[in-house]
């Protein structure tokens, strides 16, 4: 030991300098390696985008004048009409049918509004797959639609564009379709079906795989093209006398294969992507290089023609209209709303930015325990849910800013239901919390259609009822249940823990027999053709569905044969179980102001949202029955803040798959709910 | 080279004795100021009722209780099983011939300490499925340790003065006793160590036990004080969390103290 001591001298002395610097390099790398290299997301949370059509029967759009857009739809009778929208929701409609000649116009595809008249490309022909574009134009006047072009080697126009006095179009190219573009990276995505840009008088102006393009105010063309070398990139085109007169440089930029793309202002340009995970819209400017997602309450459709800008307003269509927002409001100039969100969250259109731009992180249970006990300043606002293990930690503890008296807090509250207030105040009578989203799990069925097959929901009375009737429907009829067996499982023993005390009880082992009984089942698994008639609304391929959450609300709302009702084997007497969706604000952020701002503007914002299932006021519910129902179901419901499933579903599942029997599995998992309740 | 500070000495220490303040004086510091406040937001000083509510809670006495026993059951076993596997390593026929043997016996109880965790624990579960003591923690414990603490005697065998065994065979001494009143003896204060090293190694088994019960609940047997903490970091419930840890804390204190006292006087 001592020759080694002696040994570590020698060597301190002579190169002391260097073992200094050593030790000070060591530190830094250990200090910059402990940097979190994050994803960061920029969301513009939008919770003011509104409605201004009603209608799933739009085939495309076009800018129109300040703040307006113009849309086709097609009529019951097949016909097209023409509706001018504006962001103030008025809408006026121009009576003719927008094509009246005989030719068989299979779908509109592409408008463009300038100069009084409104040009539309349309297909037509006899099938979809052989049909032939038709240009044609309409004096918004005189309202006189005529043909002023027909190009048969060209379908699917994709964009209309004028400039140069002419239009420019963006079609697909029959002799181009069979033609495949290079790609060097295999998980790149791109398919092409031979679009070309060409003029008016039907020249080939750019077909160098183009994907989308748009005008831009100094009246070039920005087009988003793929390259054989390189991907995908932006190019600006000055088009004179009919033809591409420059070029300027290409910008690679690899945002997959675009559907939409729309220039706004400031050389702001906002898409729409088949190929990302994204739901919403992006927005990017070139020129700074920044980038930032729109996050419309409604998802956007992902095809051609969907967005377009006019005055100030994105318009964009939705899964059953069209919805406008006001790109300055969209975007404050305030500080970013730093929002850690638990991974228990899952999909939800919440929290709503309402103009705040939000930067939105998913953390699981280690990270969120870490960053809130540890008093992490880099965050402002933390997004959990009644479900989450710490859900009643955190309210018993009151580690969170207080919002008693932030503005508007108080008012929302009072709005809610009693039981959501509740829930938001502690003991000690401080507001902890705000909600913003519930949710509850419901049995979502067609009255009419289960009457057909013979089966009266208003009869049965308990699981075993709904499990026999279900039984008894044909084999090809199973497809129209959504009920799968790992939905109602989970569904049925949360309730049943959330609510009791122990496991040991007639009613549990009543519960656990029926549900082993139908685990091997085919008949209770998920069917996706139920599930997606039902949030399409095709009525004769659905007749029942486990739900979770209100979404499919605005899919059959007008359906009077629709109805929820609390699923079989919940407790009936018991208030229905609501799993509540809640803000806290971080009391350690240097971001106090923003984020108390921020909750005033959320609070006025939810007190005039409608359908939340939050409100007691019943004229912010849309009149209808199925509403009626589940406004009464939430009316009489509850907060539960949850045993974690972990406690008692390994056990379960033990029981389950025979390594514990019953009484072993009972006594299991109430020794672990005990344990977890009084540690 | 006596026991003078210089400046060079300083110097080698100054990485560990800033390492040290940074990730454990100072948050240790901190952590006994959450211990006496009421929540994060508000700061109320509560002097010591956290301490109180924690100690009054049964699940804190029966993982204190099982903390206690795994120590007082489990280390004692561990160093006199690797006191015995080092004599027999060191002194043993074995170790005096092929060297190669000598090497894999060492190497067969070192490799468990290189397992990995998840896959060690895998394998534990499908051993010891159904066992219904906390025997399978124990026993996972001593695999595990055994090698560190062999390593460690067998350093202070190889350090021991020769002479006086051969002084001891000259006087006719048998083996055992030689073993029992000269090779034990006199490495006490090492074997102090490998039991205080032990007695550390004992809190970090938690993760093969989470790992091997799967869940932040093991049975009443095995419900040791890094569940009752760990709980408490999930639950957001940092008040209990920091007293629970200040008292662990001064346990371990206790027994370092006791330890390092224990050495001195059988220190040669």
């Amino acid at each position: 030991m001592c020759s080694l001591f002696y040994s570590i001298n020698k060597i301190i002395d002579k190169y002391q300098k260097m073992l200094a610097l050593l030790f000070i390099a060591g530190c830094l790398m250990l200090v910059t390696g402990c940097q979190e290299k994050e994803n960061i997301k920029n969301i513009i949370a939008l919770g003011i985008s509104k409605q201004v059509y009603n209608g799933i029967n739009v085939s495309c759009m076009a800018a129109g004048e300040d703040k307006s857009a113009y849309i086709a739809v097609v009529t019951e009778d097949a016909s097209k009409k023409l509706i001018k929208i504006s962001s103030d929701g008025t809408q006026k409609e121009f009576g003719i049918p927008l094509i009246n000649d005989n030719k068989e116009i299979t779908e509109i595809t592409a408008m463009v509004l300038s100069g009084g008249n409104i040009y539309i490309a349309a297909n037509a022909g006899l099938s979809y797959d052989d049909s032939d574009l038709v240009l044609y134009k309409m004096n918004l006047e005189g309202k006189k639609t005529e043909v002023i072009g027909e190009y048969p080697g060209y379908c699917n126009a994709r964009k209309l564009i004028f400039t140069d006095g002419r239009l420019i179009m963006l079609v697909q190219d029959k002799s181009r379709k069979e033609l495949k573009p290079v790609l060097d990276n295999p998980d790149d995505i791109f398919e092409y079906k031979g679009e070309v840009l060409v003029s008016q008088e039907g020249k080939v102006l750019f077909d160098d795989f183009p994907v989308v393009c748009d005008i831009m105010d100094n009246n070039e063309i920005i087009m988003y093209a793929h390259s054989d070398n390189g991907g995908f990139y932006f190019i600006n085109l000055t088009v004179k006398n009919g033809d591409i007169v420059q070029k300027s440089e290409p910008v690679f930029k690899d945002l997959k294969q675009l559907m939409s793309l729309t220039v706004t202002d400031g050389g702001n340009l906002i898409y729409t992507s088949r190929v990302t995970n994204v739901q919403g819209l992006l927005e990017i400017n070139l020129s700074n290089n920044t980038s930032s997602e729109i996050q419309p309450e409604k998802g956007v459709i992902s095809r051609q023609g969907d967005i377009c800008y006019s005055g100030g307003v994105t318009f964009y269509i939705t899964e059953d209209g069209i919805n406008c927002f006001t790109n300055n409001e969209c975007k404050k100039d305030n500080k970013v709303i730093r929002v850690i969100e638990s991974e228990n969250i899952g999909f939800l259109n919440a929290p709503y930015g309402c103009g705040y731009q939000m930067d939105i992180k998913q953390l699981n249970n280690d990270e969120m325990s870490l960053r809130v006990l540890s008093q992490d300043p880099d965050y402002d606002i933390c997004f959990m849910q009644s479900g989450d293990p710490f859900g009643l930690q955190v309210k018993k503890k009151g580690s969170f800013y207080p919002l008693t008296e932030i503005n508007g807090v108080k008012e929302y509250l009072n709005a809610c239901f009693p039981y959501l207030k509740e829930a938001a105040v502690n003991e000690d009578g401080e507001i902890w919390m705000l909600p913003v989203a519930v949710t509850a799990d419901y049995l979502v069925y067609d009255g009419q259609m289960l009457k057909d097959e013979g089966i009266d929901i208003n009869s049965i009375k308990n699981l075993d009822g709904f499990i026999s009737a279900l039984k008894k429907l044909p084999g090809d009829k199973a497809e129209y249940i959504n009920t799968a067996y790992y939905v109602m499982e989970d569904i049925l023993l949360h309730d049943y823990a959330c609510r009791n005390e122990s496991f040991d009880t007639e009613q549990f082992k009543e519960l656990s027999s029926t549900l082993l009984q139908i685990s091997g089942d085919g008949l209770f698994t998920w069917h996706s053709a139920a599930s997606d008639a039902l949030s399409r609304h095709i009525q004769e391929q659905f007749l029942c569905s486990l739900e979770r959450g209100s979404h499919f609300l605005e899919s059959v709302c007008t359906n009077p044969y629709v109805n929820v009702r609390k699923v079989f084997g919940t407790d009936e007497e018991m208030p229905l179980s609501v799993k509540c969706y809640f803000i806290c604000i971080n009391a350690a952020t240097d971001n106090i102001p923003a984020s108390v701002s921020y909750i005033e503007t959320l609070c006025s914002y939810l007190m005039q949202k409608k359908d939340t299932m939050m409100l007691i006021d019943k004229s912010k519910y849309t009149d209808t029955e199925i509403t009626s129902g589940l406004y009464n179901f939430h009316a009489g419901g509850e907060v539960v803040f949850d045993v974690p499933g972990e406690l008692y579903m390994e056990e379960w599942e033990k029981y389950k798959s025979g390594k514990t029997d019953f009484k072993q599995m009972v006594a299991e998992a109430d020794r672990k709910v005990k344990m977890y309740k009084e540690e | 080279m006596g026991g003078k500070w210089n400046k060079k000495c300083i110097i080698c220490m100054l990485p560990g004795i800033s390492g040290t303040l940074i990730f454990f004086v100072i948050p240790y510091l901190r952590m006994l100021y959450y211990s006496v406040i009421d929540n994060q937001y508000r700061r109320n000083f509560t002097g010591l009722c956290n301490y109180i509510e924690t100690v009054k809670n049964r699940y804190f006495i029966l993982a204190f209780k099982n903390s206690l026993l795994f120590i007082a059951a489990g280390v004692p076993v561990l160093v006199v099983f690797a006191v015995v596997i080092s004599i027999l390593l060191y002194f043993g026929n074995i170790s005096s011939k092929k060297g190669v043997i000598n090497l894999c016996i060492k190497s067969a109880f070192i490799l468990p300490m290189l397992l990995p965790t998840a896959a060690l624990s895998v394998v534990w579960r499908e051993i010891f499925e159904g066992s219904s003591t906390a025997l399978p923690v124990y026993i996972l414990f001593w695999w595990k340790n055994t090698g560190i603490c062999i390593i460690l005697l067998t350093a202070s065998f190889a350090a021991m003065d020769k002479e006086v065994f051969e002084a001891a065979v000259v006087d006719g001494v048998t083996n055992i006793k030689k073993h029992i009143y000269i090779t034990i003896p006199m490495n006490i204060p090492v074997i102090i160590f490998t039991a205080l090293l032990s007695i550390v190694n004992s809190f970090r088994i938690f993760k093969e036990s989470c790992l091997f019960y799967g869940s932040s609940y093991p049975p009443d047997y095995s419900y040791t004080l890094q569940y009752y903490m760990n709980n408490h970091f999930y639950k957001l419930d940092y008040q209990v969390l920091s007293s629970s840890a200040v008292l662990l804390s001064l346990f371990i204190i206790l027994i370092v103290v006791f330890c390092l006292e224990m050495q001195k006087k059988y220190q040669v």
